[in-house]
């Protein structure tokens, strides 16, 4: 799909059908991310909704670029959670978005979630920045060790290995009985 | 790897929130001009004439590390803290001439302020206070900021005029930070490596060496800073020794 979508882009057919592509599959995977750098749902919303609307603002400096959708995406993304970390005195929102903070429908299961990733986060926070730098990649925005590799510095190799001893951690913490 | 669960745990997209952001997202496209690509052959003659370009400065470039940051974005890590070099500031297009944030309809939200005893009665998270203190500077018990994600606290310390102030910051988090060009310094605060950054970005998004400085270090699984914003770089260096007092006296 990812590769599908940049060929759309470069063979200049990026009409409103293959940027709504590229937002339904790559807002879950920028969602997570941002869940898993903040441990905030409404946070990381609207850190998602920054990217993206840095995105959209820059959508033609993507095509001079030589890169991704992924790897620009994330980028800005990276540079988004950056900056959130950078300002702790101000707190920026979109207006369209803020109302859709206001009336989150939690149901049960929903909740059980919540509690649930809030008990991972708990564990990923304290773990080395640069660790839970690997676990958000990994887990939040979906990419593969050599992907994380190219973003981090890390061999390849070193990433799966972090990434399973993390993993194995979080898991013990947890109890295996959180396997699912 | 067992990992099935780091992924079933995530939150999901609220449907609403996925709905309303693309609609606003169209909403900013409104007015832009059509990004149809113009192919003809003289813009592919340029764009290889680019790519050559552009491989034979990365080939120069990625000789030297500083060569790099002043290029662009260079990556390190110092005291356990992720550092961003930056020639200019990454924010400039979204800071207007005051220095005031410029972005579409963006709002910025005031950080709720309360006091040091109901901070002290009520901590967010665990942290602890400097207990050593510059002669003349005194916590300012009246502000107080806690962020509404309750991940970091801030408090200032007032000295004996109102241009000296020490802001003092407990996060759970670990900030990855965006600085200029060898700003950021390895130092040693009690046998621990913590960081020493130089300066502040300036209204004209450079970065000014001389603006302030600030100390960042861990202490268990807090992660601490001292800010000085606004004083006389000649006061600077005689105050670096009493801010680094301060830092170890935090416990």
């Amino acid at each position: 799909m990812t590769s599908l979508l940049n060929t759309l882009l470069r063979s200049h057919a990026s009409d409103d059908k293959t940027w709504r592509a590229i937002y339904d599959q790559y807002l879950p995977r920028v969602f997570h991310f941002m869940c898993y750098k903040v441990g905030h749902v409404q946070i990381a919303e609207d850190l998602t909704a920054t990217t993206f609307e840095k995105a959209w603002r820059n959508k033609s400096h993507f095509k001079k670029s030589m890169g991704t959708v992924q790897s620009w995406l994330f980028g800005i993304a990276r540079h988004v959670v950056a900056d959130h970390f950078r300002k702790p005195d101000r707190e920026e929102d979109n207006d369209a978005l803020t109302k859709l903070n206001s009336s989150p429908s939690l149901v049960e299961d929903k909740v059980q979630k919540k509690q649930e990733f809030e008990e991972v986060f708990q564990i990923v926070s304290t773990f080395k920045v640069e660790h839970q730098e690997l676990i958000a990649l990994k887990y939040g925005a979906g990419l593969n060790n050599r992907e994380i590799a190219s973003l981090t510095g890390f061999s390849e190799t070193n990433v799966g290995t972090i990434l399973s001893r993390l993993v194995n951690k979080i898991r013990k913490e947890l109890g295996v009985e959180h396997e699912r | 790897m067992k990992d099935k669960f780091m992924y079933s745990c995530r939150p999901q997209v609220r449907e609403a929130f996925a709905e309303e952001l693309f609609t606003h997202l169209r909403s900013l496209e409104k007015g832009e001009t059509s990004m149809t690509i113009q192919k003809n052959t003289f813009r592919l003659k340029l764009q290889y004439i680019l790519i050559a370009l552009v491989i034979a400065v990365a080939m120069i470039f990625g000789l030297s590390p500083k060569a790099r940051a002043l290029a662009g974005t260079f990556f390190q890590e110092i005291a356990g803290f992720a550092v961003e070099e930056q020639p200019e500031n990454p924010m400039a297009e979204y800071i207007d001439a005051n220095g005031v944030m410029d972005a579409p309809n963006a709002t910025v939200y005031v950080v709720p302020t309360t006091t040091v005893d109901d901070l002290l009665s009520d901590p967010p998270f665990e942290f602890s206070l400097p207990e050593y203190l510059p002669e003349g500077y005194e916590i300012r018990s009246d502000f107080v900021g806690i962020a509404n994600s309750k991940t970091w606290i801030k408090i200032i310390y007032q000295g004996d005029s109102r241009d000296k102030e020490i802001g003092f910051m407990a996060e759970t988090s670990t900030p990855t930070l965006s600085v200029g060009v060898d700003a950021a310094e390895e130092i040693t605060i009690n046998g621990q490596t913590a960081m020493l950054v130089r300066g502040n970005w300036a209204l004209d998004n450079t970065w000014d060496y001389e603006n302030g400085i600030t100390l960042y270090w861990t202490v268990g699984e807090t992660n601490y800073r001292l800010i000085i914003h606004k004083i006389d770089p000649d006061q600077l260096d005689d105050l670096l020794p009493e801010l680094i007092k301060m830092a170890e006296s935090v416990h």
